[in-house]
């Protein structure tokens, strides 16, 4: 069931990734939908991987 | 059939049509080199915008740079609408996987997810608990400074 499209800016893949009172708080706005997110993104989670030293 | 001097044909994508009054014009940019500027008149209007964003052969009469002997414009004859070539070996990539062609295509959300096989989200609890770093690692904040950060600045600080 779709019940819409979101797409996600990148605080939002990394709350509902790190679980915790604001991935709750956002888990209802996004339950049933079709989640995207902006290439953006994509370059924002691997500078903050590169940043943090991620695999290292 | 054509007639005149220096009759020149190039193959690219058709962009950035203007189409005026008195004179009307287009680019072709070919896969390697410098766009071409062409020209053409009120009854080819028609052609060119059906053939916008697509890869084209033109056939027409060039006006060359003497000196470089650089095509300055070309005067369009012909236009031939020919298939992508960029495209090409997409039949042997991963079923989404994005090619040169896709930047032209402006598909929508919807169209992308079904190309990826994205669903949509079923349990999103699935995702609690994927963070790779810790929980209070500060990304967020780091981002954020990114994003208000000076790009010309060459680094991040």
């Amino acid at each position: 069931m779709n019940n819409g499209t979101v797409i996600l800016d990148t605080n939002i893949v990394s709350y509902l990734m790190k679980g915790g009172s604001l991935a709750e708080a956002y888990a209802p706005h996004v339950q049933g939908r079709l989640l995207a997110i902006a290439f953006i993104t994509v370059g924002e989670m691997y500078f903050g991987a590169e940043y943090k030293n991620w695999g290292e | 059939m054509v007639t005149g001097d220096n009759i020149r044909t190039i193959e690219g994508r058709l962009l950035m049509a203007d189409f005026g009054e008195h004179e009307s014009r287009c680019r072709v940019h070919p896969l390697a080199g410098e766009p071409v500027l062409c020209l053409f008149d009120e009854a080819q209007k028609d052609e060119v915008r059906v053939d916008i964003l697509h890869y084209v052969r033109i056939v027409g009469e060039a006006k060359q740079d003497p000196r470089t002997g650089k095509i300055a414009s070309i005067k369009i004859h012909h236009i031939h609408r020919l298939n992508d070539p960029t495209g090409e070996a997409a039949d042997w990539l991963p079923p989404g996987t994005p090619t040169a062609r896709d930047f032209w295509e402006s598909p929508t959300v919807e169209e992308l997810a079904k190309a990826q096989d994205v669903q949509p989200a079923t349990d999103v609890t699935t995702l609690f608990g994927t963070w790779p770093g810790e929980v209070n690692d500060g990304f967020e904040e780091v981002i954020e400074q990114l994003r208000r950060s000076d790009p010309g600045a060459g680094r991040f600080s």
